[in-house]
């Protein structure tokens, strides 16, 4: 018996992580919180493209998994640069008391 | 010995990138110098060199080996690159010389602002250049970090960290769900470089569930990026937030290129129209109703501009829908090559305007006062005309009255459309311009008819302060937006060999 | 589809089992005489004091940050030494120069990061240490009560037991 996990299981595993990502980003308030839940969405993609790679035996899809990596990497260090410079000015970061733009 | 030479041809084929890449490093490097002292002075011009650098090796290098796959297939160049990489590049330099000023005036001015702003005009050029979906997705993010860091400059205005957060969220968050797409389309195609997409999309595979959710999220993902309807909800905080010369830049570089992305994109997936042009069509009319009307109670100019920009990104959705109509007989392919060209058009105009109104704003703000209100342009037509009639001018052509370039980039798009034989777009997209006309011209009225709220200027008052400043960066700008502004509006085919999109 | 995860299962569930029953069985078998410092938080001998959410000096966080940059940064090398291999001896050399300006750019921003001064550490007296110091002084330590103690003795009855 072949033990090899079919790429119908990681795509599904994907979609799961993909909607809690979403479902995450839609009801958190808090903004470090909200962007685990976007980095949960690239993730979700992350293992697709690997999945993906190996059913079609392309290598692209593990080194597209490293460009997204380096991103993501990119992306946390200047969201958390700015939820920091947010702090210092504001002293609190939550995202309902973010109003000062509002209408 | 294939490699370096076939490296040589590739890298010439991005040379604007590389010179833009090879500016900013040079300013990182330079950065301790660049700080503080008299040094400080050449961070601008080293940004302006930057930007004006990568537009004059475009120009010279548009002459030859057009059409072309670099890479391997991963990106190309082609007239549709070059004629918005122009549009980009020449709304990049104005960018440069508004902030020049604004920054200096208000005590902001870091070299690391202009080594942004051209790595940022490089992520949006890779976009234009892409030809496989994970390059644009590179290129999307390169371009967005850097706005997301320009949002948020003024680090001690809690208003500008709060525009950056904002920005930040939504933009990361559009990206994830574009990324989620270009995976799906990678399910579908076996590849995600263009060609392929489009022969699977020959195939039908926009009919299955997984074709469909991808073009979806793809579409969704690049409409946050062009604010439309309903994902447009940061883009009036953002504008409101970040510095006024931050805005007049990550509002006309997200906009150009994201719509010449979405051109391409939507291009490539012509075949299965069935699956996205509804879409783009409900966005489009949403966007362009929805924008003017909320334009219409704003008292900030900013803001208004931001709903301005919105109904703008619906305007620039009907060209966008023009390329489903490819596929459908000649008066369709018709149409979709006339829509790319007027979108470039439409692009070209409203970065004018646009960063020209943005120009204005910086002109009246100082150390202690960001002018951002209807209340700031008060009279200004009496109390400094030059700048008061420029405001004006920029008004008119947001609105395409006839005689500006705002009125030409609009009629083309229009007439692609109603080649195209889509009714519905055209109608909605004339009457929401007229609608938009109302709040373009209170914005004129509060600058020719209205007092001044504040005392004339007197020789000590800040008449004497504001003259110099005509000789800086932003005086120049509002110059040559002015100029390019009538210019085209009168005279379209001067830049037409630039422009012109051909397939 | 999923017959073929039976065994995983199973093993799963043995697992769960021998954990379970091992935790169970000390519940049920091991003598408990609490004390009052038995119950404290352990702190590797050291008397709790205050709470573990406290504030980082900023400096923390920028360290970290350039470590996360740089360290993701050397995963292009792994596809790049793979290739490297599959070259010729002329590809060899044009690969070689590739990376060189992959990691030249690296050191320009190496560069930036040194010639800004975002690695000096700084001094006690500099303003954000400061800040740091009056944020910290806002708010009271937490207390357990027991700061005052001394070193402790064990009741008379434990040592009875040994």
């Amino acid at each position: 018996m072949s033990f090899a996990v079919p790429t119908e299981h990681y795509l599904l595993l994907s979609a799961v992580l993909f909607c809690i990502g979403v479902a995450g980003v839609a009801t958190k308030r808090n903004p470090i919180v909200v962007f685990m839940c976007i980095e949960i969405m690239l993730n979700a993609a992350n293992l697709g493209f690997v999945a993906l790679g190996r059913h079609f035996g392309d290598v692209g899809g593990q080194i597209y998994t490293m460009l997204i990596i380096a991103v993501a990497a990119g992306e946390v260090a200047i969201g958390l640069a700015i939820i920091v410079s947010l702090f210092r000015t504001r002293e609190t970061i939550d995202l309902d008391e973010a109003d000062l733009l509002k209408l | 010995m294939g490699a370096p030479t076939q490296a040589i041809r590739d890298l010439s084929g991005i040379l604007p990138i590389l010179v833009l890449w090879g500016v900013a490093l040079v300013i990182l490097l330079g950065a301790p110098l660049l700080r503080r002292g008299p040094g400080s002075r050449l961070a601008a011009p080293l940004g302006g060199a930057g930007a004006l650098g990568a537009l004059l090796v475009l120009l010279r290098g548009s002459s030859d080996g057009f059409g072309d796959t670099l890479f391997a297939g991963a990106a190309l160049t082609d007239t549709l690159y070059s004629s918005g990489a122009f549009v980009l590049l020449l709304g990049g330099f104005l960018s440069v010389l508004v902030a020049q000023t604004y920054l200096r005036s208000r005590d902001l001015e870091k070299p690391e602002y202009y080594a942004i702003m051209l790595l940022s005009l490089s992520g949006a050029l890779l976009m234009m250049q892409a030809n496989d979906l994970i390059v644009l997705f590179l290129g999307l993010e390169l371009m967005s970090f850097g706005l997301y860091v320009l949002a948020g400059f003024a680090r001690t205005d809690a208003k500008s960290d709060e525009a950056a957060l904002k920005y930040f969220l939504l933009g990361a968050l559009a990206s994830a769900l574009m990324l989620y797409g270009i995976m799906l389309t990678y399910g579908v195609a076996a590849s995600t470089e263009l060609s392929n997409v489009q022969s699977a999309v020959a195939r039908g595979a926009l009919k299955e569930p997984m074709g469909i959710a991808a073009a979806l999220l793809l579409v969704i993902g690049l409409c946050f990026k062009i604010a439309a309807v309903p994902f447009h909800q940061w883009s009036p905080d953002v504008y409101e937030g970040a510095p006024t010369s931050a805005t007049a830049f990550l509002a006309t570089t997200a906009k150009i290129g994201a719509i010449v992305a979405f051109l391409r994109v939507c291009d490539t997936i012509a075949g299965g129209y069935h699956t996205w042009l509804p879409a783009i069509r409900a966005i489009a009319i949403l966007s362009m109703i929805v924008g003017n009307l909320i334009a219409i109670a704003q008292t900030n100019v900013k803001r208004m501009l931001a709903y301005s920009g919105v109904a703008h990104a619906g305007y620039l959705l009907v060209a966008v829908a023009c390329m489903g109509f490819r596929l459908m007989g000649t008066k369709g392919t018709q149409a979709s090559i006339l829509a790319m060209t007027g979108a470039v058009f439409y692009l070209l105009a409203y970065a004018l305007a646009l960063i020209g109104a943005f120009g204005v704003l910086a002109y009246l703000s100082s150390r202690d006062k960001d002018a951002q209100t209807l209340n700031d342009l008060r009279g200004l037509a009496s109390s400094q005309p030059a700048v008061g009639y420029a405001m004006v001018l920029f008004m008119l052509s947001l609105a395409g009255i006839p005689a500006t370039a705002g009125f030409i980039g609009k009629w083309q798009v229009f007439y692609a459309v109603l080649t195209g034989g889509d009714v519905a777009l055209a109608v909605t997209m004339a009457l929401t311009s007229a609608m938009g006309v109302y709040y373009y011209l209170r914005v004129v009225w509060y600058i020719v008819f209205e007092e001044s709220a504040a005392p004339k200027p007197s020789p000590t008052g800040h008449g004497v302060e504001a003259r110099p400043r005509a000789m800086t960066g932003v005086g120049a700008a509002i110059t040559i937006c002015c100029i390019a502004t009538i210019g085209l509006g009168i005279l379209p085919a001067a830049i037409s060999s630039f422009l012109t999109v051909v397939r | 589809m999923l017959g073929r995860y039976i065994p995983l299962l199973v093993a799963v569930v043995i697992a769960a089992i021998i954990a379970g029953a091992m935790v169970v069985g000390s519940l049920i078998l091991g003598p408990k005489k609490p004390t009052r410092f038995k119950e404290t938080t352990y702190e590797c001998g050291m008397t709790p004091v205050g709470s573990a959410r406290d504030r980082f000096p900023i400096r923390f966080y920028l360290v970290a940050m350039l470590f996360i940059i740089f360290d993701v940064e050397t995963v292009f090398l792994y596809p790049w030494a793979v290739t490297f291999e599959l070259g010729s001896r002329a590809e060899r050399m044009f690969l070689l120069t590739e990376m060189g300006i992959f990691v030249g750019i690296l050191l320009i921003a190496y560069f930036y990061v040194v010639g800004t001064g975002s690695l000096e550490w700084g001094t006690e007296d500099d303003a954000s240490s400061k800040a740091l110091g009056k944020a910290k002084a806002a708010r009271p330590p937490i207390r357990f009560g027991n700061e005052n103690s001394g070193p402790v003795s064990l009741p008379s009855g434990a040592r009875k037991a040994a």
